[in-house]
């Protein structure tokens, strides 16, 4: 059952860019590169440099579906809402006009149009939540990199795992 | 009192009782139409979308039945007096406030020329318009001439294209759209404009327009060529709605001067949307960024405040994305005022970023809109950072808190390979 405060969340320690969660979702969501759609997930990789030194981390970007949604914001038309019950940044695809004023607005590269223009993204895989799985792309992430639930609670377990690792480490040194 | 009933007005409402006001509100509206978008007029026009999808709020004003507001049909206020508290309406009606909120707007500009009164010319801002145009076109025209090469002016471009008229487009700039492309994207645009068979006409403006037999003959201040047309669009701008302001007491320039609270300079009382100039993040100066999303936070910001909160927002980047004639524009920040630049152009994509002062000012795109908007919010970010656009209040959103730091551009190679500035975030290193 979906509720309200479940997002997917990214650890970015632990992508490694292998594109997994993209080709998940457009099997998911019946996505055709010949026509022109693409994943609902992004990969990036990014490049952090100074002087002396560069290292390169990988992110699978996907919707947000943040509290105040920029897409939401800037979308003419009232297509773009909000679905109160899982509190998903959601499309009304016979509202969209394509203008792409989302596309614009999106700070994550987002929003992705089908051949006609219409917007698709991200509806956190409401169909296999319901069923009591994971969304697509979660599923399909082999190093865990991608979760989904609470976000709170997922950041607790991740500082509960530093935590023993460091407690672990310390145990050894002694 | 909310002057107006436009989207920043809306949201003004929604700003006021979300922030605790419980008292009277007064919504003055121009005419008896819902909230409307400027923006949707075109879409109509060109028969996209129907009649009640202009009007996104619903068609019985809901927007201002939910927040129970008073909302005044066929009011436009006709004079404001900061000093008395009072705003005066077509009607004769004399209303009282405590705190008022000009949010009236903006009408389009029209630069005088013989024959502007004809039937056949028209303007495209307003639902009226879009009705007027809607019913010109039913009458099968065939040839249309539009003035002003703005976004506007491109989607009418492409509605007479799509439609099978004879177009031509003309501007008294040098070039398509001037205020937020680089000559070079220009040029490009323009080149596959003209494999169109669209005929381009810049800096050069309209001396007069006479009927004739053939339809309305237009001629130029060049002495060009005349043109012929059976529709003549001019959309070369618009100009804020706030002629029922007395200057000597509240400071304006083209728009109502407002601050990061959307406060005018006069005590209580608030501009929001096309009729306030607050800040534009690109230039650093007050200035109209008329943008649907600039609007609603000003509005929202205006609204909360009114109701004795204290909320600011930082400003706008002036930002354009335009979708016509299956090519995808996009203006952001500032291109015309830079120390260098530099472009890529692949597979028919072109990307072209500028500097200013070390620093990334803006960029233009066309057909490479998936990174418009990474780049545009990572460019607002690097300038405000903490403003409105950050503060999404998500808590996976503030995983991501190294953003702020981001400035991207465009990978010469192709791909997407962001380029971060500052402390690395944990990671593993390159092999």
């Amino acid at each position: 059952m979906m509720t309200r405060n479940q997002s997917i969340i990214v650890d970015m320690e632990r992508c490694v860019g292998c594109g997994a969660c993209a080709v998940a979702c457009m099997d998911q969501n019946d996505l055709l590169p010949e026509r022109g759609e693409t994943s609902c997930r992004r990969i990036y990789q990014m490049e952090y440099t100074d002087e002396r030194d560069a290292v390169i981390q990988y992110l699978s970007a996907g919707c947000q579906h943040c509290d105040d949604s920029p897409c939401l914001i800037a979308c003419p038309t009232g297509a773009i809402y909000r679905d109160e019950r899982s509190g998903a940044t959601l499309v009304d695809r016979d509202r969209c006009i394509g203008c792409h004023s989302c596309a614009l607005a999106c700070p994550f590269g987002t929003p992705r149009y089908d051949a006609d223009d219409r917007m698709l993204k991200c509806n956190l895989c409401a169909g296999r939540v319901e069923a009591g799985m994971d969304p697509a792309c979660v599923k399909a992430c082999a190093f865990g990199a991608l979760n989904f639930g609470d976000p709170n609670r997922l950041q607790d377990d991740k500082e509960s795992r530093y935590a023993n690792g460091l407690a672990g480490a310390f145990a050894r040194t002694r | 009192m909310i002057i107006g009933n436009g989207m920043a007005a809306a949201e003004a409402c929604r700003g006021l009782r979300k922030s605790g006001f419980t008292g009277e509100v007064d919504v003055l509206a121009p005419d008896d139409l819902p909230t409307y978008n400027p923006m949707l007029v075109t879409y109509y026009a060109a028969g996209l979308i129907d009649y009640s999808a202009m009007f996104p709020g619903g068609d019985s004003n809901e927007v201002f039945d939910r927040y129970g507001v008073r909302l005044h049909r066929r009011s436009p206020a006709v004079s404001l007096s900061a000093a008395e508290r009072i705003v005066r309406t077509s009607d004769g009606g004399i209303l009282r406030f405590d705190k008022c909120l000009i949010a009236s707007g903006a009408s389009p500009l029209i630069p005088p020329f013989d024959g502007m009164d004809s039937p056949r010319v028209m303007v495209m801002r307003t639902v009226d318009d879009a009705v007027r145009l809607k019913s010109a076109m039913e009458k099968k025209p065939r040839r249309a001439v539009v003035v002003g090469a703005s976004m506007v002016g491109a989607k009418l471009v492409e509605l007479f294209f799509r439609a099978g008229l004879s177009v031509a487009l003309a501007d008294r700039a040098d070039r398509i759209f001037p205020l937020s492309a680089h000559p070079d994207c220009s040029r490009m645009i323009e080149k596959r404009l003209a494999g169109m068979g669209i005929t381009l006409r810049f800096s050069t403006e309209v001396s007069r327009a006479v009927e004739t037999s053939e339809g309305l003959e237009i001629f130029f201040k060049d002495d060009s060529e005349p043109l012929y047309a059976d529709i003549l669009m001019v959309c070369v701008g618009a100009r804020a709605n706030i002629d029922f302001i007395d200057r000597d007491e509240i400071d304006t320039r083209q728009g109502v001067l407002v601050n990061s609270r959307m406060e005018s300079s006069a005590p209580g009382i608030y501009a929001a949307g096309d009729a306030s100039q607050g800040m534009n993040l690109s230039s650093g100066v007050q200035q109209i960024v008329g943008i649907l999303s600039n609007a609603r936070r000003q509005g929202y910001t205006a609204g909360c405040n009114m109701a004795g909160a204290n909320m600011e927002y930082a400003g706008e980047l002036p930002h354009n994305i335009v979708h016509f004639l299956d090519m995808n524009f996009v203006g952001i920040g500032d291109t015309n005022r830079y120390d260098s630049c530099e472009s890529v152009e692949e597979g028919g994509r072109f990307a072209q970023v500028f500097y200013r002062d070390g620093e990334i000012c803006g960029a233009n795109m066309l057909d490479f809109f998936s990174e418009a908007g990474t780049f545009k919010n990572a460019l607002v970010k690097s300038r405000h950072p903490g403003n409105g656009h950050c503060d999404h209040g998500s808590p996976a959103w503030r995983g991501w808190s190294d953003w702020q730091n981001i400035l991207a551009r465009m990978d010469p190679r192709g791909g997407s390979v962001l380029r971060l500035r500052g402390p690395a975030a944990p990671a593993r290193r390159a092999s």
